[in-house]
């Protein structure tokens, strides 16, 4: 699939820069609080903007703004600045999406929001909010029917190299507490990275891979039917490069559109099975789908829940720290000397 | 400002804020109540038109949303002072904040003061929406859209960044359990549901994920659900402005208590929100 690299792709944050604030240009490249067309605090008389045009001065308008409090968060998808909104309160995890183009790794994050929203719950862990729930709405509503009847997934994700959306999840389970966010991005930037990590196109990649502390990587079921062995050198590409510096960091395998999992040639199946028990080690696998045969329905309500309690479960267990001090042999007797209790 | 003694009204243009004072005003002048007008509000302009209305047998009128009217009750309960607080008659404040993610300071300083708060929810109005997780829809056509377009906030979301919000306000982290402000969330225009369920029955059934948010959030014995019917039944037919002419608005409403129990008396409703 061919994605444009256009920063007209970014629609989604513009739109809600237009619903939430005053600007209603669409590709202004201005920065959060900026504006491109007058100085700083001229801002009101920009033609595109919708708040309070004042007959007022601005000296006045400023006044009148005073009066309200801007909160931090504005419920779109975080960027990476944007993390130190929730740094104060706990250190984040980030979940990196990880998998081709077109593995369902946007529509897993709209399905995982979608449950949460029908009232389908996590078994340890408790929902206690979100800074970004503009941003999950959107997502989510790419799996609602439409009135014709039909389901519109969502578009690619863009996959422009400075491209990041974070969403993000409170959740506590007794007394520990977790923000977690996951770290969405365009298959495309993912495979030009497995290929080469230093492409200057894969920045975001470069970044989701060093900042997250566990992974969700995606296999495409269909894929594999359709493109058959093409489809699994591509995955396992990105499997081994994923896996190449992961320093112990959780991975859950997912296989993605997992209703037509035994469509896939099952020596296909079995080949990339092999594949990624080998880079992945003990990782576990799921099968997941965006389709309910039952309710509740094992694929869909289920599985999808279940990988996220996996890689918090796996976050939360104890590191082993390595206690013995490394013992150092020398010809030397003064650097072999152990102590007074060493030498009993 | 003393941190106590204030219980905040909140809600979203038509969540019903206006006929529940209206008609809880009217019962308390008629002293039809045990809790008393500690003395006479100072201004009830916006209400004043409701209880007229009801009086004639006529629907109040959906305060216009951007009549930013504050409406203070100050009230004595059992021998105490309370101040009944409702900040933002019309609800574009409410609307606002979650529009704009902003507050305006009159409601920080309001918030801040207050340590009970009671969210109106109008579960009526909440319509379910279908999506691939409610049922199969293997068969479906599936098509990729071009574009990423907001949809803006459905109203479960709403009522969690509102909550949200207002907790950042009052600087209350998620981390502990919430023990003040107490939250009470009242479900209104409840005869519209045609239902025998309890009040947390019928959140859960409307907005499960904000259920889980407020019971994850709050401390358990500081969260309450009630039903809430001001009006009792719609004033749409002759029959039913009759009934209000002859008998009198003080003569009906009616809440739900937690158990779902019903009780002609909807001031019981501050009572317990204070218990």
């Amino acid at each position: 699939m061919v994605i444009s690299r256009s920063p007209s792709q970014h629609t989604c944050e513009y739109e809600i820069k237009h619903m939430r604030k005053k600007c209603s240009k669409i590709d202004c490249p201005a920065p959060k609080g900026l504006c491109l067309e007058q100085a700083s605090p001229e801002y009101p008389k920009c033609e595109y903007w919708l708040g309070d045009k004042p007959e007022q001065s601005v000296e006045e308008q400023k006044t009148v703004k005073k009066r309200v409090q801007s909160l931090p968060w504005t419920g779109e998808p975080f960027q990476p600045t944007d993390i130190e909104i929730i740094s104060q309160r706990s250190a984040p995890l980030i979940v990196g999406m990880v998998g081709n183009a077109n593995a369902g790794k946007t529509s897993y994050l709209g399905m995982l929001y979608t449950l949460l929203f029908n009232g389908k719950q996590l078994e340890y862990w408790q929902f206690s909010g979100s800074c970004t729930l503009a941003a999950w709405e959107m997502l989510a509503q790419y799996l609602k029917i439409k009135p014709d009847g039909n389901v519109e997934f969502a578009p690619p994700t863009p996959s422009n190299p400075d491209f990041y959306s974070l969403y993000h999840l409170a959740l506590k389970r007794g007394d520990l507490f977790r923000d977690v966010l996951f770290a969405d991005s365009s298959g495309e930037v993912f495979k030009d990275w497995s290929v080469d990590v230093q492409d200057p196109n894969a920045e975001n990649a470069r970044w989701i891979y060093e900042k997250s502390s566990a992974f969700i990587f995606m296999a495409d079921s269909v894929a594999l039917i359709e493109r058959k062995g093409a489809a699994k050198a591509e995955i396992v590409q990105i499997a081994e490069q994923l896996a190449a510096n992961l320093k112990e960091r959780p991975v859950a395998i997912v296989w993605s559109k997992a209703d037509k999992i035994n469509n896939v040639r099952e020596n296909i199946r079995n080949a990339l099975e092999e594949d990624l028990a080998q880079v992945f080690g003990g990782s576990r696998v799921f099968e997941v789908s965006n389709f309910t045969k039952s309710d509740p329905d094992i694929l869909c309500h289920k599985n999808n829940l279940a990988v996220i309690e996996y890689l918090l479960e796996k976050l939360n267990e104890p590191r082993l720290i390595k206690l013995i001090p490394p013992v150092s042999v020398s010809d030397d007797l003064f650097f072999n000397y152990r102590g007074f209790y060493g030498s009993k | 400002m003393a941190v106590n003694d204030s219980i905040l009204i909140i809600g979203h243009p038509a969540s019903g804020k206006t006929t529940f004072l209206a008609q809880f005003l009217t019962r308390l002048k008629k002293r039809k109540s045990s809790i008393t007008l500690s003395k006479i509000p100072e201004n009830i302009k916006a209400i004043t038109n409701a209880q007229n209305r009801l009086a004639s047998g006529e629907e109040p009128e959906t305060t216009p949303a951007d009549e930013n009217l504050e409406l203070v009750l100050p009230i004595k309960v059992d021998g105490k002072n309370i101040d009944l607080v409702c900040p933002d008659y019309g609800g574009e404040q409410v609307n606002d904040l979650t529009a704009f993610m902003e507050i305006d300071n009159n409601w920080n300083k309001l918030v801040n003061s207050s340590n009970r708060w009671m969210l109106f929810i109008r579960p009526d109005k909440i319509t379910p929406e279908y999506d691939l997780s409610l049922s199969s829809y293997e068969d479906i056509e599936k098509t990729k859209s071009t574009t990423f377009t907001s949809p803006g906030l459905s109203d479960q979301s709403k009522f969690i960044e509102l909550l949200q919000a207002l907790l950042y306000t009052k600087n209350k982290g998620m981390r502990h359990p919430i023990f003040e402000p107490k939250l009470s969330i009242v479900l209104t225009c409840w005869d519209e549901l045609n239902t025998t369920k309890k009040p947390i029955q019928v959140l859960h059934e409307k907005t499960p994920m904000l259920l889980h948010f407020i019971e994850t959030v709050w401390e358990k014995e500081t969260l309450d659900t009630f039903g809430l019917s001001a009006q009792e039944f719609p004033l749409t037919s002759q029959e039913a402005k009759d009934k209000y002419l002859n008998d009198l608005p003080e003569n009906f409403g009616y809440m739900v208590d937690q158990g779902g129990v019903e009780d002609k008396d909807i001031t019981k409703l501050v009572k317990m929100v204070l218990q």
